[in-house]
């Protein structure tokens, strides 16, 4: 089959690679038919996350038709439509029990390796290092799907591809890092990061009840679908500047008070300005640190007393010059973690199905899966307004046409 | 597939025995980028500080050229191996290690007192089978055995507190020198299990296949089996990132 494998830094290539099989009692097998790239897919892409090796097949936001099932898998069929969780877990141990998905003791094959980095181990989850499991990813014509008895999600054949795919990762986790922020009546939201989870951060505040929401971010058509789909108040950095002045841009714009919660949608790659711009970039260049947390730097030090810093982005390592100082005394709460995606799977598939939202918003590019390599510079670079690309494999397109043909 | 336990074979003609390649890829680049860079300050600068650059940049370039180090083959070391620390290893070694599993103790005792179910979740372990009485037979298969074949033991139980603890032992004379406890504790968060592993090695001289063998030990590999006991537990599986059966079984 086709897939899209990781070859170094800034090297992907659609390879042919053997057929995934079912290997495990509970395991399933995947035809995808709609696939997507992450915006953590480029913390993959930009070679900073440690544990990734040749060849290792990307991609963690993929559904698709079952075609083969497990002696184990009572609840699925071949020929289901589902969509699966990012995150990988077993549904049997004690974090599963509790519904955090995302902290699974048995899905991390290569636990061992999580445990000398982070203390403990989370769940494994598709594509994304051998640190973080080693599975192959869903941008892919196939995927093997571990745990298929508790994973995937049967989709009603009345929502399209576009309308479902993101219940994957990306409105689950917007939405997860919004309920983390316990909104109020009145609050108001600061969302750094206007892509793809930034959005459905926004998405969901506005569920929440948030009063105010303030779009941070550089990017001309992020900010305005965050202006258009979510009502939020744009704030370039490039023309409020370093730290400071955005805490002090944030003060001015809630009465002299700072958000009453702060969501970092932006991770591990943030941009900064000026000297602390530079400092982060050589830094992580240097390997010297692995983030470049201006983003949650911002959060911290502009979130009001009391409030919540919910951090959706990702981080892998280790930052510099974290504002430790603002959290302590001003008494903040932190909220962070992957996504306990199977939790709202149900959930936010139903508010799909009531018409609250319908996810495919975010896409503005669809391309062949055999394209992917250029499909990521354009999302890289932010080329063409693209904000968020869905793939689909020739060979589901095709079997799309043959159904249209069929009728 | 444990992460990197495995490292890319280096690409050069071999003119030595395998065994004279003592250190690993990356090593050699990065003792020929160093190594380079202070005979070049070497040279160009003299006086003391040059000299001692020159020199010690000489014997690096040379390391990474050759690929051989003086220095290991002194310590008896070969960091071409992945897991091989040298000779200091190769004493007795002991591993403890716990992790909390979610069934009750009785389940799990039942399942570990069938030693012949322990080659499923102990990776280089291949078969324990039976031997009359108290006594089972072990097989072990694993990178030390490339050409000389599987290390082979008698073991015996010499404790078993039913639901609580099971301990055991090679038996007299054995080449492999292993002793085990696995302790089963019920808490409110499920069973803490803990894992002993002691080995020893024969007395005199190690023969090369034992000495690999001491040498792939570890605390984590003894934390690896154990987990793999919890992922059998819990979820009826052992977690895999394979994507073909073929990849499944070759254990890579």
């Amino acid at each position: 089959m086709k897939a899209v494998c990781w070859h170094g830094a800034g090297d992907l290539r659609v390879d042919s690679v053997s057929d995934p099989q079912v290997i495990n009692p509970r395991d399933a097998v995947l035809k995808v038919s709609a696939t997507a790239i992450c915006g953590s897919d480029l913390h993959l892409y930009s070679g900073f996350v440690p544990g990734m090796r040749e060849g290792d097949v990307l991609g963690h936001e993929f559904m698709g038709e079952v075609v083969d099932t497990g002696p184990e898998v009572k609840n699925l069929q071949v020929g289901d439509r589902v969509v699966v969780p990012f995150t990988i877990g077993c549904g049997q141990c004690h974090f599963c029990e509790r519904d955090l998905w995302s902290l699974c003791d048995n899905s991390n094959p290569n636990a061992g390796v999580a445990e000398k980095m982070w203390g403990q181990s989370p769940s494994g989850l598709f594509g994304y290092s051998h640190t973080l499991g080693g599975y192959a990813g869903g941008q892919a014509e196939y995927v093997r799907v571990p745990y298929a008895d508790v994973g995937p999600l049967r989709v009603p054949d009345a929502l399209d591809d576009e309308q479902v795919l993101f219940l994957t990762d990306i409105f689950p986790t917007g939405y997860q890092a919004a309920e983390a922020c316990a909104l109020e009546p009145g609050d108001t939201v600061a969302v750094w990061g206007c892509g793809p989870v930034g959005q459905f951060a926004m998405a969901s505040a506005r569920m929440f009840g948030a009063d105010r929401i303030i779009a941070i971010d550089d990017v001309p058509e992020r900010l305005d679908m965050a202006v258009r789909e979510h009502e939020a108040e744009p704030l370039r950095p490039s023309e409020t500047g370093n730290t400071l002045r955005m805490v002090e841009a944030l003060r001015d714009m809630t009465g002299g008070r700072g958000p009453d919660a702060c969501i970092d949608a932006v991770g591990m790659e943030a941009h900064g300005f000026g000297l602390e711009g530079w400092y982060d970039t050589i830094k992580q260049s240097a390997r010297m640190e692995t983030e470049r947390p201006i983003a949650l730097r911002q959060a911290l030090m502009a979130c009001r007393k009391g409030g919540t810093v919910s951090i959706p982005g990702v981080y892998g390592g280790f930052a510099d010059k974290l504002p430790l100082g603002a959290m302590m005394n001003k008494a903040l709460t932190l909220k962070t973690g992957q996504t306990h995606v199977h939790r709202y799977l149900r959930p936010l598939l139903e508010r799909i199905e009531h018409g609250d939202l319908d996810p495919g918003f975010v896409i503005t590019h669809r391309m062949r899966l055999e394209d992917a390599p250029e499909a990521y510079n354009l999302f890289r670079d932010k080329r063409e307004g693209c904000i968020k690309v869905m793939l689909r494999p020739e060979s589901a397109r095709r079997d799309e046409d043959d159904l249209i043909a069929a009728h | 597939m444990e992460a990197g336990t495995q490292l890319e074979p280096v690409r050069v003609p071999r003119r030595h025995p395998e065994a004279y390649y003592n250190i690993s890829a990356a090593e050699r680049k990065v003792s020929l980028a160093v190594g380079a860079a202070s005979l070049a300050y070497g040279l160009r600068h003299g006086g003391a500080v040059g000299w001692t650059a020159g020199v010690t940049g000489g014997f690096l370039t040379q390391r990474g050229l050759t690929g051989h180090c003086y220095a290991n083959q002194l310590l008896g070391r070969n960091s071409a191996r992945a897991g091989d620390r040298g000779r200091s290893r190769q004493g007795p070694q002991r591993f403890t290690t716990q992790l909390t599993i979610a069934r009750r103790p009785d389940e799990l005792y039942r399942f570990w007192r069938d030693f012949t179910r322990l080659p499923t979740f102990m990776r280089f372990i291949t078969e324990v089978r039976p031997a009359g009485g108290n006594r089972t037979h072990w097989v072990a298969e694993g990178p030390w055995a490339e050409r000389t074949g599987r290390l082979e033991w008698d073991a015996e139980v010499t404790e078993d507190v039913p639901d609580e603890r099971i301990a055991w032992r090679s038996v007299e004379g054995s080449d492999v020198q292993q002793r085990g406890e696995i302790r089963f504790r019920a808490t409110a968060r499920g069973t803490e299990v803990q894992l002993d592993l002691a080995y020893a090695p024969p007395a005199g001289r190690l023969s090369a296949v034992l000495g690999r063998f001491m040498n792939t030990l570890s605390k984590e590999a003894a934390r690896a089996d154990l987990r793999r006991f919890k992922q059998l537990m819990e979820t009826g599986e052992i977690a895999t990132n394979a994507t073909t059966r073929a990849m499944a079984q070759g254990g890579a």
